[in-house]
């Protein structure tokens, strides 16, 4: 006998349903999400104030990662998270003198990787845990502290690692995992309390006070080191040190795919850039007075530096502005030569020819005493000068700055003019350096620092082809006065209605003539017959200067009437009746007596 | 020209004889809303300006002394686009915007002989001054005017008997008694002092006219 669900059962069930909803949704409000978050990175300091406040905002599973600087701060690992240095040798936790830097306690799993450990008492102590901490490719310089000390904390495991410089490397209780380390320049390699070293093995023991036990697969040779002393702890070629870690091929470098190299830049997690160059100088060829010769310490690493396998290199940046590198200079012709350049293996390199190319000018433009100049623009031009003048285009020289286009203005319409262009790379060069290795990601370093250096002069390109064009105004049709009239004759004459010459005969009509009836009378017939000499005196330049040196008397007379006080004015005009008057009685005498 | 002129006011003069019959409700005020081409005297317009015309638009507003007999005011506005002559190149470049501005104080005859008459020829003419400015590429601008005359003569068609409901409306809203078409020809003549150039010219228009 079958049972069939009442409405109270069905009921029933909506019920539950609805509540085990509700309790679920209450549930991933309180608790969070059921499902795992997906692993986040969190930058220092880009995306965080400090390497703490990144590490307390971290969940299980993210990485901390850490630009390069150097960073003063007590740090706490926390379970399931990873902090990272961008770069082993510039990412830097000083302990400011004293105490510890990273302390990991209570069972946690952390690890910590990529960073140089300096000035402090203690680098990274762990103690009491009962899960895993890994500790790699860092660089432990701590002075006479003691690098890690592991206590109670048996998961440990300490691989491709520098000791150097230390009071101790590592001081440990248990049988921790102690692999692909360099122990050099130390007082005490290994202080081991456990008595047994079955997980220490392939580790590099040089120069130490005293080494510990060094465990299977030792080696005891100098690692050759590029430069200790600024903290370049990578392997120069002729290392014993390279592929000599554990052969087990997961901890092979990744950044060769070769086995493991003892140090710090070897194994799956070592950081992939090389050494940034220091020490770069540049010096302005005095003999050609356009090159710059730069040398800098070589990058000796043997990826980047190596006379067996592929060779890195150095890129050259150069521009004309502080941290601004585009330099696009032709070198020796070569456009190839824009910035960066590609030098090659050779720690030197000379910026040659640092001369701009040489525009080509286009035809002019021309409009009312105006030309418009357009030109090509010139590999490695910080600035463009124009000449022009109408017999040589060397008359007139301007520096129009860093443009391809120009318009020479103040012309005089109805002559030619001839118009040129060269251009010009400011003096002074901004140089930085990088450096890339032979692996074949050709991964390349930071620049080095930015240098500077000025050549004696400005260098100049040649002198580009000459346009000939001549300025010229426009004649509207019908040909009308403005509504005050303006000087045609003298607007033809002086190129421009704009002329000082022109707005000093039409200050003196508005002033003194237009005022009278007479005045009237003569600016009326003034503008009848002017247009057509006006036209007449384009169409014919040549007599332009005389038609100016005409006028000359006029404008002068204008100038002094309209610009001097009034007073002054009629003393003047006083003076120009006084002076005409004798001179007209003469006349009038003359008529009268005849030729005698 | 002077022929049309003359058969217009042949036409129009008759309708003095009817003056006396005409209805005491007429309109007052003759509004014109028009527009056409202006065909200016100057004789190479053309050759700078690239056609022979300028488009207009005028408005003029008049007052009936009599049903035949209007006295008004008017303004327009012409304009084209060209070039100039670059003088020592002797070629055209630049450009060129030629403005004309007409302001127009005039009489008009009307030959309306009843309130039903549907065709309605008219003329007139007056006093002109002519505004113009002329803006020159890179030159700046030159402006002015020149005082002259006008004549004018055309056909006025009236609409309201096309829909007797409509210019009832017109009334009723607007007080406007007729509306009607116009087409006409006027011609300017307006010399710059200074030059003697004859800003004047032949227009064509065509518009409405609203009498209230």
């Amino acid at each position: 006998m079958r049972h069939f669900p009442t409405d109270r059962t069905i009921r029933a069930l909506h019920s539950r349903l609805l509540l085990s909803a509700a309790a679920f949704l209450l549930l991933v409000m309180l608790v969070g999400s059921p499902f795992p978050a997906e692993a986040a990175e969190l930058i220092v300091p880009t995306g965080y104030a400090s390497i703490n406040a990144a590490i307390a905002a971290a969940s299980a599973g993210d990485t901390v990662v850490v630009e390069p600087g150097t960073y003063q701060e007590t740090l706490s690992l926390k379970d399931g998270v990873a902090v990272r240095g961008r770069e082993t040798a510039r990412t830097v936790l000083s302990g400011g003198g004293t105490g510890t830097i990273v302390t990991v306690s209570g069972s946690i799993s952390a690890t910590i990787s990529n960073f140089t450990f300096t000035n402090a008492s203690t680098g990274i102590h762990v103690a009491n845990n009962t899960l895993s901490v890994d500790i790699s490719n860092n660089v432990f310089s701590i002075g006479t502290g003691t690098a890690i000390v592991v206590q109670s904390s048996p998961g440990t495991s300490v691989a491709n690692n520098v000791f150097s410089g230390n009071g101790v490397g590592v001081s440990r209780d248990a049988d921790i995992s102690i692999a692909n380390n360099i122990f050099a320049n130390n007082s005490l390699a290994i202080a081991d309390t456990s008595g047994s070293s079955s997980n220490t093995a392939y580790n590099d023991f040089f120069n130490n006070v005293t080494d510990g036990p060094p465990g299977g697969s030792a080696l005891a040779v100098d690692p050759v080191f590029v430069d200790p002393a600024r903290f370049d702890f990578h392997l120069q070629e002729g290392s014993l040190c390279i592929d000599a870690g554990d052969p087990n091929a997961v901890f092979d470098d990744a950044i060769d795919g070769t086995p493991n190299d003892i140090g710090a830049y070897g194994g799956p997690l070592a950081d992939p850039y090389p050494f940034p160059v220091s020490g770069l100088t540049a010096t302005a060829d005095p003999f050609t007075g356009t090159s710059i010769d730069l040398v800098w310490p070589p990058n000796l690493s043997y990826l980047v530096t190596n006379t067996t396998g592929t060779q890195g290199g150095y890129w050259v940046y150069y521009g004309h502005a502080p941290g601004v590198y585009d330099g696009t200079i032709a070198y020796n012709g070569d456009p190839s030569g824009a910035s960066p350049i590609d030098v090659g293996p050779d720690p030197f390199f000379t910026l040659l020819d640092l001369i701009p190319t040489t525009p080509a000018l286009g035809q002019p433009i021309w409009g009312n005493g105006s030309l418009r100049l357009t030109w090509t623009p010139s590999v490695g031009a910080t600035g463009y000068k124009v000449q022009y003048g109408t017999v040589s285009p060397a008359e007139n020289t301007i520096d129009v700055g860093n443009t391809t286009t120009y318009t020479l203005t103040g012309l005089t319409n109805g002559v030619p003019y001839r118009v040129r262009v060269s251009a010009y790379a400011s003096a002074t060069y901004y140089i930085a350096v990088s450096v890339y290795d032979g692996t074949a990601a050709f991964t390349e370093s930071v620049l080095s620092p930015e240098v500077s250096v000025t050549l004696a002069q400005p260098t100049e390109s040649g002198p580009s082809n000459i346009q000939v064009e001549t300025p010229d105004s426009l004649a509207p049709y019908p040909l009308l006065p403005d509504s005050g009239g303006s000087c045609f004759i003298a607007t033809a004459a002086y190129g421009s209605y704009e002329a000082p010459e022109v707005q000093a005969l039409r200050a003196f009509r508005d002033r003194y003539l237009l005022p009278t009836t007479a005045g009237r009378r003569f600016v009326r017939w003034y503008y009848h017959h002017s247009p057509a000499a006006a036209a007449l005196l384009n169409a014919h330049p040549a007599y332009k200067p005389v038609v100016k040196a005409a006028l000359l008397p006029a404008v002068a007379a204008a100038l002094a009437l309209t610009k001097a006080p009034v007073p002054l004015a009629a003393v003047m005009v006083l003076v120009l009746v006084a002076t005409a008057l004798p001179a007209v009685k003469r006349r009038r005498a003359g008529r009268r007596t005849g030729p005698r | 020209m002077r022929r049309a002129l003359i058969l217009a006011v042949l036409l129009v003069l008759p309708t003095a004889a009817y003056a006396s019959d005409m209805l005491l409700a007429q309109p007052r005020w003759s509004l014109e809303v028009k527009g056409g081409v202006f065909a200016p005297s100057l004789e190479n317009f053309s050759g700078y300006y690239g056609q022979s015309t300028m488009p207009e638009f005028a408005l003029s507003l008049a007052y009936k002394l009599r049903p035949q007999v209007e006295l008004g005011a008017g303004v327009g506005a012409s304009w084209a686009t060209g070039s100039a002559l670059a003088v020592s190149h002797g070629t055209l470049a630049g450009k060129v915007t030629y403005d004309l501005y007409p302001v127009n104080l005039f009489v008009l005859l009307r030959a309306v002989r009843s309130d039903e008459q549907r065709l309605i020829p008219y003329i007139g003419g007056g006093w002109t001054r002519m505004y113009y400015r002329q803006k020159v590429q890179d030159q700046g601008t030159v402006s002015g005017s020149a005082d002259g005359y006008h004549v004018r003569g055309g056909l006025q068609i009236s609409l309201n008997e096309l829909d007797e409901r409509a210019s009832s409306s017109m009334y009723s809203f607007y007080g406007i008694m007729r509306t009607s078409c116009i087409f006409e020809a006027q011609y300017a003549s307006a010399k710059e002092d200074t030059t003697s150039t004859d800003l004047g010219g032949t227009a064509y228009l065509a518009g409405l006219l609203f009498e209230f």
